[in-house]
């Protein structure tokens, strides 16, 4: 399921019984004990690591999962930090915690919403600043899918049909999502 | 997947950008890791975290010990648009492929090209019927340095096994005993 020459130069990150990770140079895998996670940098890639996600579940199709999660993460790099601390403010208006907190400045969000496509889940949107001179700030959306009792007996078959056939749809969400939070500072 | 420079507001760079997907595997909960499956390990470390809200920032924020995340610069690259192609014809230099807009789906383009520009290791995989992802956009050095790519990636999966073929093959007969044929 992976380029000859691309295995040839993985970087085995760790083998380990609680954790083992390699890297590939569009692609960083890591097993835990009870997490299996594929990450790219690459939007060339996605596809091709959902691929290999699904390639990995058909090998392990009697593993029984609970859950999926599909992340997006964008950084959000703006002219000054000025703008950023407006993000934050709009976020979480500073007038809330000014009784209690002296200088009070948003460390991080976390929003949760409902799945609005009949799935159990939910959609949790982070958002953070990262330590960059102050300008840059990190968006994720976590597209967060649990497997009902009656899909466990096929569990891997039930993320495999989520991954063919909700791709696009957590996508589209992600990038509205992330276009919602730019507009904030419009 | 995640946007492009098109939209953001004062500024504007996609620096980074990344997908993650994460199923978890369900385990006797005493065997479970502290690390849930919906903590990204992509987090930036807690020394690296700030607030927003003052000029004077500096809140650190307890997080879960993340896993490794790249730990080599990588080139990131953007997608400007991307196609899923299915190979329809191949000739000793080209191939010729249906396009599917992964942008627009419902758009279909007919494209030929050359197999110079596939990768060595993807060339045995170039037949009638082969899906690959092809994407245009740039490409960012750790340096910095930014250029127009274009990349062709085809797609894998595991090779069916004699056992995948018998499963196949037993549910077309219940089907057919299903159907009184």
């Amino acid at each position: 399921m992976i380029r000859q020459e691309e295995v040839d130069a993985a970087k085995i990150e760790i083998i380990h019984p609680e954790v083992a990770a390699f890297q590939l140079d569009w692609l960083l895998l890591q097993v835990t004990r009870n997490r299996l996670g594929f990450h790219s940098n690459r939007e060339s890639h996605y596809e091709a690591a959902r691929d290999l996600l699904i390639g990995t579940l058909d090998l392990l199709r009697h593993m029984p999962t609970r859950a999926l999660g599909v992340n997006h993460n964008l950084v959000l790099e703006y002219e000054t930090q000025g703008h950023c601390n407006q993000l934050g403010r709009e976020l979480v208006p500073e007038n809330k915690w000014t009784t209690v907190l002296q200088r009070p400045a948003m460390a991080r969000v976390e929003e949760q919403g409902e799945r609005t496509d009949g799935q159990d889940g939910y959609i949790r949107v982070r958002i953070e600043p990262i330590l960059d001179e102050g300008t840059k700030v990190l968006c994720e959306v976590n597209d967060h899918f649990n497997l009902s009792p009656d899909n466990l007996p096929s569990s891997t078959v039930a993320i495999v049909k989520l991954l063919n056939e909700e791709w696009r749809n957590i996508a589209e969400r992600a990038t509205h999502i992330i276009q919602y939070v730019e507009t904030l500072l419009r | 997947m995640t946007t492009t420079n098109t939209t953001r507001p004062l500024d504007i760079n996609s620096p980074y950008s990344e997908m993650a997907v994460t199923p978890a595997f369900d385990i006797p909960p005493q065997a479970r890791s502290p690390v849930s499956a919906n903590v990204s390990t992509t987090a930036p470390r807690n020394d690296q975290m700030t607030a927003l809200g003052h000029d004077r920032p500096y809140l650190p924020v307890g997080l879960p010990v993340p896993l490794p995340t790249h730990t080599e610069a990588q080139p990131l690259f953007t997608a400007l648009q991307k196609w899923q192609g299915t190979v329809s014809q191949v000739t000793d230099s080209t191939f010729s492929a249906v396009l599917l807009d992964l942008l627009e789906p419902s758009v279909e383009e007919v494209a030929e090209f050359d197999l110079e520009e596939v990768s060595r290791g993807d060339l045995d995989l170039i037949a009638p019927g082969a899906v690959f992802y092809w994407s245009i956009g740039y490409r960012t050095e750790p340096s910095g340095e930014r250029s127009r790519s274009s990349v062709l990636v085809f797609r894998r999966l595991p090779a069916w096994s004699e056992k995948d073929l018998q499963r196949a093959t037993d549910n077309a007969k219940e089907l057919r005993n299903n159907f009184g044929w």
